[in-house]
């Protein structure tokens, strides 16, 4: 498995201030998204391209993709920051093997359906099993927005 | 100073509308009005001596030089920090340090402050939800403008009010309980502070090549006594020169095409016009944690969206329902989007197959980027280059330059904003796409990192004050000064220089600007106190 220095849930993938500062702190230098849209969509990959930093690796790939990149091997000095819309495609991850050491909740936008988790967090029912199935599978679960923000975890959330 | 009840009042109600993003604009207000650089020349002209009232907002500005609000985060209010820093410094007779260690525990209320708001106000999305799905369109102005802004003020009004209330009466007696040694302190922990401001701005802008210009600057500043404007114009030149442009990286301004045939069939520009301002002055009036400013983009689309789907109620509450959604980005940008999503609004009504999903993930999918591109733009380059100049002539006594900063900016901004805004109603996502994979916006970015670096190194020489007061004296005749006899003989300023690149070095390694602040505050305090520094 491929050497996942951080899996993160941010509606807003890669945005500006917020992603300068995770990448600083984790050090990563491949970014992979996982949503499919983005992947397959030409003008969404064309703004993510646009928009990383020009240090980093990007990579953008729907989730089976994903599974099999992530499944190889790291060459030497890899460190991969993984970006996803939301839980679910983490959660299908680490189903299929790929356990990135805990998944971070960043920032869930206010939709139909969806209610207030915490202070940036916002799921629907369906999202708060998915984040119960990811705790189950023995995968840390925390809400923290920017590096300085206290960790929060969603086990006494829940 | 004394101050009648009427004064605290007048400047109650300036913090107050200083909060409001009307007539100025969301950005207008945040980058102009509520920086302590305006307000002090404001509460100044309140308490009747205008010139102290600018010197000391002007200073208290460079400690919020480095403050960036990025992803609804905000680490310290600068406009409490400014109005009642300079109030309490004009009442009270205090020194411009005095105020800064003052300001800062009022910004840090006033972020306090933020956070509830923008919690509460998410109380009122469920109610704005209901009312789209009544179709009742003219309760949203009330829910996303009128009743936050009533509230807050009200909030704000009687907060202020009691402060400066009860400061200014407890002011004077306490200033002559503290004996002087005490204030002395208080004055030289004032001095150590503008390290934290130029230290958490160097956090974003010192990198690459652009290091080397922080320690160029300072030596200019500090061997060849140039002034911060003269740091300016110079490395401004030297940091064009250094970027480097070539005509190719203008190619995405010259091919700009208008693919926009539907353009101005259903809306007339000044309705364009309209919702363009009503984004600028209400997007975050009611901003939450919940939809950030997704209820103003709604708020500004409404009335055009019921030009285009006149007589279509079902299609109006479909476009109203999905412009409803969680939305965040920069305001100038967040202009364009609002004209790239007019534009394929009235394709859509003319019968062109564009699904919802598309408005969803052309919004969620540019509101990112943007943001990180828009909020470097204005807030790590245009705001604190300008501010730097303009604080600069306020501290040495131009009345005027609040002012001018606030109209120049203003002038800026918008006169950009609104070009970006008919640039994305005419010309589609493609421009911007093109415009982002230029290159152009990287270049400026370096060159508003070297120049700002350069600035940042003058203004460590020219306030942050941190000198050593250790005397030898033998037979009433100095032997040996630690300042003058071996710092300034070496290398002038270096303490300064060396507690900035602390700071820095601190926040990098990811330590809470508040610890930092308070860190620096209780070094100088304490070395004040022990007359180590004077």
């Amino acid at each position: 498995m491929r050497n996942i220095v951080m899996a993160r849930v941010d509606e807003r993938l890669i945005h500006g201030q917020v992603m300068t500062s995770w990448l600083k702190v984790t050090d990563a230098n491949t970014v992979l998204v996982v949503d499919g849209p983005s992947a397959s969509n030409a003008f969404l990959r064309r703004i993510l391209f646009a928009a990383a930093p020009k240090n980093i690796e990007l990579q953008v790939m729907g989730e089976e993709d994903a599974a099999a990149y992530l499944a190889q091997e790291s060459p030497a000095g890899e460190r991969v920051f993984l970006l996803a819309k939301t839980p679910g495609p983490f959660l299908r991850l680490i189903r299929g093997g790929i356990r990135p050491q805990e998944v971070i909740l960043g920032n869930m936008g206010g939709a139909a359906g969806r209610k207030r988790f915490s202070r940036s967090i916002n799921a629907s029912d369906a999202e708060i099993g998915q984040f119960r199935d990811i705790l189950a599978a023995g995968v840390g679960l925390y809400c923290q927005m920017v590096p300085t923000d206290p960790k929060e975890d969603v086990k006494k959330l829940l | 100073m004394g101050v009648s009840t009427l004064q605290i009042c007048l400047i109650a109600l300036w913090y107050c509308f200083a909060n409001i993003s009307w007539p100025f604009g969301s950005m207008g207000q945040w980058a102009t009005i509520n920086r302590p650089l305006v307000s002090g020349l404001v509460v100044g002209l309140i308490l009747g001596d205008p010139v102290q009232g600018a010197i000391i907002g002007a200073t208290i500005n460079i400690i919020y030089l480095g403050i960036i609000s990025a992803g609804g985060s905000l680490p310290s209010d600068s406009g409490m920090a400014g109005v009642m820093g300079t109030a309490f410094a004009l009442i009270g007779g205090l020194d411009t340090n005095t105020a800064l260690a003052l300001a800062i525990p009022m910004g840090l209320l006033g972020s306090v402050i933020e956070v509830l708001t923008m919690t509460g106000q998410c109380f009122l999305i469920p109610l704005a939800d209901k009312m789209i799905d009544q179709g009742k369109y003219r309760a949203i102005p009330w829910i996303n403008v009128y009743i936050p802004y009533i509230i807050k003020t009200i909030i704000r009004f009687v907060l202020s009010f009691v402060i400066l209330y009860v400061g200014s009466t407890a002011l004077d007696s306490v200033t002559a309980a503290l004996s002087g040694r005490v204030l002395d302190a208080l004055s030289v922990m004032g001095g150590l502070l503008p390290a934290v401001g130029v230290g958490l701005m160097l956090l974003t802008i010192f990198k690459g090549k652009a290091r080397f210009f922080l320690f160029l600057g300072f030596l200019a500043t500090s061997y060849l006594g140039l002034n911060t404007i003269a740091v300016s114009l110079v490395f401004g030149i030297v940091a064009i020169l250094v970027v480097g442009f070539n005509s190719e990286d203008f190619a995405s301004f010259r091919n700009v095409e208008e693919t926009n045939e539907m353009a101005w069939r259903y809306i007339k520009k000044k309705d364009l016009t309209h919702a363009w301002l009503r984004w600028n002055w209400f997007c975050e009036s009611c901003y939450n944690y919940e939809r950030m400013q997704g209820l103003g983009f709604c708020n500004a689309m409404i009335p055009l969206l019921r030009k285009i789907y006149k007589g279509d109620e079902e299609g109006m509450m479909a476009a109203v329902k999905r412009h409803a959604m969680f939305f965040n980005t920069d305001h100038s940008f967040g202009g364009m989007i609002m004209g790239i999503c007019t534009s394929m609004e009235e394709q859509k009504k003319s019968g062109a197959d564009i699904p919802d999903e598309a408005f969803v993930s052309l919004k969620s999918g540019l509101m990112g980027p943007c943001a990180g591109v828009g909020d470097t733009l204005s807030q790590v380059v245009l705001i604190p280059i300008l501010s730097v100049i303009f604080i600069n002539l306020a501290i040495q006594g131009a009345v005027w330059a609040p002012v001018a900063y606030t109209v120049i900016f203003m002038l800026i901004f918008y006169g950009v904003s609104y070009w970006m805004l008919n640039l994305g109603y005419k010309s589609g996502g493609e421009t911007v796409l093109k415009l982002m994979e230029s290159g152009l916006l990287d270049k400026v970015i370096e060159v508003a990192n070297i120049l700002g670096c350069a600035v940042m190194g003058a203004l460590v020489c020219n306030y942050v004050s941190f000198n050593w007061n250790v005397v030898l004296v033998q037979e009433g005749v100095e032997v040996f000064n630690l300042q003058t006899g071996v710092f300034d003989a070496i290398l002038p300023n270096a303490m300064p220089l060396l507690l900035t690149v602390g700071v820095y070095a601190l926040c990098k390694k990811g330590v809470k600007s508040a610890y930092i602040t308070f860190g620096v505050m209780a070094l100088g305090f304490v070395l004040g106190l022990l007359g180590l520094i004077a």
